[in-house]
């Protein structure tokens, strides 16, 4: 698969407000964390050629799926090799609660686990609602085709769950 | 430390934009998916009662930096006290290419920097282990809703530690939301 023309905008805002009381008076006081991660067309630093998403994938209890990331399908029919990964997002969109996903590999099932987001290719990462990752300038998670480029996520949870998840990043 | 009287939101917006070429056309395509979350004020399902931020927190290379969430120290001198974290947010706002942030209990020698001891109580459980965690190059962002959450255990389980595997200073913003119980 060719590089594919295509850019990217990663943003993420978390806002707190607190009523702060001093006296008899209080005054709202709002603090914003911003961070904002470009990605322009190509295959350099802050740059992408490789994007790909599934929407609405659900998973019943104890289910899972693995992505194999230097060989993902698209919507189009297109394979997707991803050779570094940009950025990385998972979205609950419907669970019960208690219920969550797992993100990795912890009881090495796979052949060849994709963990250069993690410290090893037995970590994980529990997913209740949102997990973003985002790397920027000439780094990314690496991938290695029939190495390390399975992702498996897992419902470790009771009740189905319904995710979406994205990825962006450079076939090279 | 008693509970604030605050509310928190989270927002992304994850888009991509692909220009499709179809025989001598083509047409911009935009994927554009904008999670939320609201929290209210509370220590319910939804809600929080507490948050804690540090901005321009600088680390030297090799470093290592440890938050003790059952009694954060916030920028008015109150004592933050989690028992519930509801939501994780990791932003590098400086950093040379290669250096990265390492978020949670990761190896002790990783990249070429080597690290003293484990981190005594150790919180792990956004990384389903107290030996997992994840690299930072640019924003980690994990955020739980409803009525879970990670429990912050005091004196046993409520130290995160951030290290620096990079060879220059890194400079990034860290906050947290959750509840007092």
């Amino acid at each position: 698969m060719s590089a594919l023309n295509c850019s990217s905008a990663l943003i993420t805002q978390l806002n707190t407000t607190e009523t702060v009381a001093l006296g008899a008076a209080s005054q709202n006081v709002t603090d914003n964390i911003v961070q904002t991660l470009p990605f322009a067309n190509g295959t350099g630093s802050g740059q992408i050629d490789q994007h790909w998403e599934k929407t609405s994938v659900t998973l019943a209890a104890g289910a899972t799926v693995t992505y194999t990331l230097s060989a993902l399908a698209d919507l189009l029919g297109r394979t997707i090799p991803l050779v570094h990964v940009a950025a990385l997002a998972i979205v609950v969109t419907s669970r019960t609660a208690a219920d969550f996903l797992t993100v990795g590999d912890p009881t090495a099932s796979l052949a060849h686990p994709f963990s250069s987001h993690l410290g090893g290719a037995t970590q994980s990462i529990k997913v209740f609602d949102l997990l973003v990752l985002g790397v920027g300038q000439t780094d990314g998670y690496a991938v290695g085709s029939g190495a390390t480029d399975q992702l498996l996520i897992k419902n470790s949870g009771t009740n189905p769950i319904t995710f979406s998840i994205g990825l962006i990043g450079r076939d090279v | 430390m008693s509970v604030l009287n605050c509310a928190a939101s989270v927002l992304v917006n994850w888009n991509v934009a692909e220009t499709l070429a179809l025989g001598f056309g083509s047409g911009l395509v935009t994927d554009d998916v904008e999670p939320s979350f609201n929290f209210t004020p509370g220590t319910g399902a939804g809600e929080v009662d507490l948050h804690w931020e540090q901005q321009g927190v600088v680390i030297a290379p090799g470093a290592l930096q440890t938050y003790q969430l059952s009694a954060l120290v916030d920028s008015l001198g109150r004592t933050v006290n989690f028992a519930t974290v509801c939501g994780i947010l990791v932003a590098v706002t400086n950093r040379v290419p290669g250096d990265r942030l390492g978020v949670g209990h990761l190896p002790n020698s990783h990249g070429g920097t080597v690290f003293g001891s484990p981190v005594l109580q150790a919180w792990g459980t956004p990384f389903d282990s107290v030996n997992g965690g994840v690299l930072v190059y640019g924003l980690f962002l994990d955020v739980v809703d409803q009525s879970d959450g990670w429990a912050v255990l005091a004196g046993a389980a409520d130290t995160l530690p951030v290290k620096s595997y990079g060879v220059n200073s890194i400079t990034y913003n860290i906050a947290f939301i959750g509840r007092s119980v």
